[in-house]
């Protein structure tokens, strides 16, 4: 997996309906909304500095399969046109014998340049909307749209989250010596 | 619960976290402001900024559908003709130190080749005497939307202790590609060079 992210935006992906038509995909017969999937960073087993050796340890016995990624999408129509910013959190652990996720809305902001985008009103507007798409291969199904099948674009962003990061205060292999450090041992 | 700083050995110094930087984009001090004006500040966002990134150089020209390389696409949602578009996320921490207290926005920029619009996300204040509160002049405004500067005003406090700090929270910047090997340090305005693809993305008709 990539080191995500260093000082700028962190893109899971982006898209433009138009293209996608142009490259003989969607025609806008079948409905103006698009959707793909997105796989999340979730192997930060390869950056992290070890489950602890000893019980004492406050890492020890911790299930890297439990995570939480923060999501941003941000959506532009030209024709119909107006953005939408859409924030998700997914969540994704372990129970009953398999991986588990769950996608929560957290935050959203609209603008109707046209008072048609994204389905009128004055909500944000139902898209983009995100999904599970597999629990066990950690992806998310993202359906985008608002504007005429052939004028939508937009961007995925990563904004936070469990995804491969640098521990932190943490020294490792891999990462720099910051200068903090973080404790492996419990506190009151 | 953990300690994340060791401030006996490191006093004040806080780390720099994420890799070298933290992500603040504009500061302003209204010190020294000698006019009864509100203070304000023009800064550019790390956004439409050519030729700042590197992405430009890097994109596909050919290849299957190469009009939907996440590189391309991204290249072209900025600096191409009449789709250029996005959404900048930013954080802005206006402070005061007479009538003492602060106030945190969060702010969108819409861009967008029709014009585009500011929306605040949320506020939250704090600490604040009744004084510093009683002016409402914390805003973020398109100034030159072709350039990508926008200007703050903040003037909640007396005109010689307003302070203002932006920072970038996520959006339409200069971009590392997730699921692309990096293979060197990229830092603002340069991208991992390399594909991944078991982290491509694909498309498909509702």
């Amino acid at each position: 997996m990539a080191v995500i992210g260093q000082h700028g935006g962190k893109l899971l992906a982006v898209f433009n309906t138009n293209t996608y038509a142009s490259n003989g995909g969607h025609n806008g017969s079948n409905g103006g909304n698009m959707e793909f999937d997105v796989y999340l960073p979730t192997d930060h087993d390869d950056t992290r500095i070890g489950s602890g050796s000893s019980s004492a340890d406050v890492e020890y016995n911790m299930d890297v399969r439990d995570s939480c990624h923060y999501i941003g999408i941000s959506c532009w129509g030209t024709y119909y046109w107006g953005n939408t910013w859409k924030e998700f959190i997914v969540q994704r652990w372990w129970g009953s014998g398999a991986q588990q996720m769950v996608v929560t809305e957290i935050r959203d902001a609209t603008y109707r340049g046209h008072s048609s985008w994204n389905g009128g009103g004055s909500g944000a507007g139902v898209l983009p909307d995100v999904s599970v798409a597999s629990a066990a291969n950690a992806s998310i199904r993202i359906k985008v749209g608002g504007d005429y099948w052939n004028s939508n674009n937009g961007e995925v962003y990563y904004l936070g989250g469990s995804g491969e990061s640098a521990w932190i205060g943490r020294n490792t292999t891999a990462h720099p010596i910051y200068d903090t450090t973080m404790s492996g041992a419990w506190s009151e | 619960m953990i300690i994340g700083m060791d401030k006996i050995k490191h006093g004040n110094k806080m780390a720099v976290i994420g890799h070298g930087q933290s992500a603040l984009i504009a500061a302003f001090s209204s010190v020294g402001n000698d006019s009864a004006a509100l203070k304000k500040m023009d800064f550019k966002v790390p956004m439409k900024q050519t030729p700042i990134d590197s992405a430009n150089a890097s994109k596909p020209s050919s290849g299957t559908a190469y009009t939907q390389d996440p590189v391309y696409l991204w290249t072209h949602h900025r600096f191409e003709g009449g789709l250029t578009g996005g959404c900048i996320k930013l954080g802005i921490h206006a402070t005061g130190s007479y009538n003492s207290g602060q106030e945190y926005k969060e702010f969108l920029w819409f861009n967008h080749p029709n014009g585009g619009a500011i929306q605040t996300l949320s506020t939250q204040t704090g600490d604040n005497s009744s004084a510093f509160n009683s002016n409402s002049n914390f805003s973020l405004a398109i100034q030159d939307a072709a350039n990508g500067i926008l200007r703050v005003t903040q003037n909640k406090d007396y005109r010689t202790a307003n302070e203002v700090k932006v920072y970038y929270l996520g959006g339409g910047t200069d971009v590392t590609f997730v699921g692309r090997n990096s293979a060197q340090p990229s830092g603002l305005g340069s991208i991992g060079a390399d594909y991944d693809d078991r982290w491509y993305q694909s498309f498909w008709i509702v």
